[in-house]
């Protein structure tokens, strides 16, 4: 269901509050879709020639700030993906991240933070159509939450940071068997998780590509201004772990030559918390 | 991994614990699926036109159903007792932990949303198994990972995902989704397999057709506290309630039936059980 105005229904809230994520569909038309990919192959195309062959990559990611992907980088400010983030999070949350990623493998299970004060939400949108055994994303409803997020690090499922499960290498399972949702996609539908919630993906493949934009809350008392600081650090260790390529902040949308008020905002936060600092130089 | 004496391994048991249920695959074999589906086949069949005659009158919403403990399905009686079955069971609920219902079931459509018990300190747990290849558009059971823990079991009661009567609910109702939409893990299943689930974890299937058969075996653990002890009370009085609700076929039986009370063959294990249900009133709830 999406609103004239792109505000979620209350109903809509309620579901990405009890299992923690909420499912779009046809957000963005073909038409659309299109442009991005066109958009994605340029700038893939380009990151490939510029690459240093002995540099050994995860995957291939880069901002979406930058002059290379205008469309994609405009998204931040468009309101399909910023009006219902802003709903969840808060009117005055920033989008730290928005990246281009195109894997090469399966994703294994994870949540992007541990934390529990302060909320961060990701929407994700696969350019290709997905299937459970062809790159869905998966996700364990409700594990955003304590017993289950907790319980899910005690047996030991984590495969974060390259890391092998504990769980499945001593179950004999595999990650695929780990019950849990398939996001099952076409190009232009949309998944936002709180990025609490445990997820993956199986069925990878060469260039498998997603575009994510992540907004994370304005952080007001003490103890969430604390986890702020330490996520400061966390973005500065991920860019050399993830192998991103580029400054996550182009200068060209740090110049905001539009004048975008909102903008304008999320460039004075995000200087005053030092991520500008941490995340281009 | 099925283990040679039938026990779970230290990761089945947290995969229990964590997401409330545990899926087993091939626990039993072709034949023995073939011999279950030849008793269902011909106890239904001796019920069926009983039972549409009844629902005619009833205008009931019910579905062919029984007690598997009568002498006309002697294999799936015998199924509690056997350790594929009880042993895991015991493991996960305490050796001393009881069989209260052991059911066939003929649906004839969906399930919606439920959990199958609510009290949050005397455990219930349902071994299930589906006596026809299963997928998610026809007839899974679909489980919400971790729903049998607070805060997701009162949360999905809180935004009204469980119906009060047949007709669609609040959240349903609310959001426009279908129950199909609802998030959970599928349980595409082939005959044979066995899925284990706490009762507070919240389970439907849908894509379901006429005479969707299962075959179910709910235990419940032995109460130690004055408040579990309250809760299968409770347990009781709801017996009765779902020995009418359902509207069982019992063919002028009873819902444990005197040959299973008789316990021909001396079984041990019975008679502790046999004496459990009768001191906690279960027999006097389900057989009269």
């Amino acid at each position: 269901m999406i609103q004239e105005n792109y505000s979620l229904s209350e109903a809509q809230v309620q579901h990405f509050e009890t299992f923690g994520f909420l499912v779009r569909r046809k957000v963005f038309s073909s038409e659309e879709i299109a442009k991005m990919n066109e958009e994605f192959d340029h700038r893939l195309a380009s990151l490939k020639a510029e690459a240093d062959p002995s540099e050994e990559r995860l995957f291939n990611n880069w901002p979406n700030r930058n002059p290379d992907t205008p469309y994609i980088a405009n998204l931040l400010e468009d309101p399909r993906i910023y009006v219902p983030s802003e709903q969840v999070v808060g009117e005055d949350c920033v989008p730290v991240h928005s990246n281009a990623n195109s894997y090469a493998r399966s994703s294994a299970w994870h949540p992007d933070t541990k934390d529990a004060h302060l909320l961060m939400v990701k929407n994700v949108m696969y350019l290709q159509p997905t299937t459970r055994d062809h790159g869905a994303l998966r996700v364990i409803p409700g594990s955003h939450k304590n017993p289950l997020h907790e319980e899910l690090l005690r047996i030991g499922l984590d495969c974060s940071f390259g890391k092998e499960s504990r769980y499945l290498e001593e179950s004999g399972l595999q990650g695929e068997d780990i019950p849990s949702y398939a996001f099952c996609s076409q190009p232009g539908d949309i998944i936002m998780f709180n990025q609490r919630l445990w997820h993956a993906a199986f069925g990878g493949y060469e260039d498998r590509r997603t575009c994510t934009y992540n907004f994370y809350q304005n952080p007001k008392s003490s103890e969430e201004k604390e986890v702020m600081h330490k996520q400061l650090e966390v973005a500065r260790k991920n860019i050399k772990f993830l192998g991103t390529v580029g400054q996550q902040y182009h200068p060209s949308w740090l110049e905001n030559p539009e004048g975008n008020p909102k903008r304008a905002r999320w460039i004075n936060w995000l200087k005053e918390w030092g991520f500008v600092d941490a995340k281009n130089n | 991994m099925i283990q040679k004496n039938h026990s779970l391994t230290d990761e089945q048991v947290q995969h229990f614990e964590t997401f409330g249920f545990l899926v087993r695959r091939q626990v039993f074999s072709t034949e023995e699926i073939g011999r279950i589906n030849e008793e269902f086949e011909n106890h239904l069949a001796s019920i069926k036109e009983g039972f549409e005659k009844n629902s005619e009158r009833q205008e009931s919403r019910n579905w062919p159903n029984w007690s598997n403990l009568i002498p006309h399905t002697p294999y799936m009686a015998n199924m509690l007792e056997d350790p594929r079955i009880c042993v895991p069971t015991e493991q996960l609920q305490g050796e001393d932990t009881v069989p209260v219902y052991s059911n066939a079931n003929s649906f004839r459509r969906d399930t919606v949303w439920h959990p199958d018990m609510r009290q949050r300190h005397i455990r219930g747990l349902k071994n299930l198994t589906y006596l026809q290849p299963t997928t998610g558009d026809h007839g899974s059971l679909r489980l919400i990972p971790g729903s049998h823990s607070s805060p997701l079991f009162d949360e999905l009661i809180r935004i009204g995902l469980r119906p009060n009567d047949d007709s669609e609910t609040d959240f349903l109702k609310n959001s426009g989704m279908r129950g199909e939409d609802i998030p959970a893990y599928i349980f595409c299943s082939q005959p044979g397999d066995v899925v284990t689930f706490n009762m507070n974890v919240w389970h439907a299937a849908f894509g379901g057709y006429e005479d969707r058969r299962n075959c179910s075996f709910g235990f419940y653990s032995n109460p130690k506290t004055a408040q579990e002890e309250e809760e299968l009370r409770a347990q009781v009085e709801n017996a009765k309630n779902v020995r009418n609700g359902l509207k069982m076929d019992l063919v002028d039986s009873h819902y444990y039936h005197k040959s299973w009370l008789e316990n021909s063959e001396g079984s041990e294990k019975r008679e502790r059980w046999i004496k459990w249900l009768d001191k906690w009133g279960f027999i006097d709830a389900l057989n009269n």
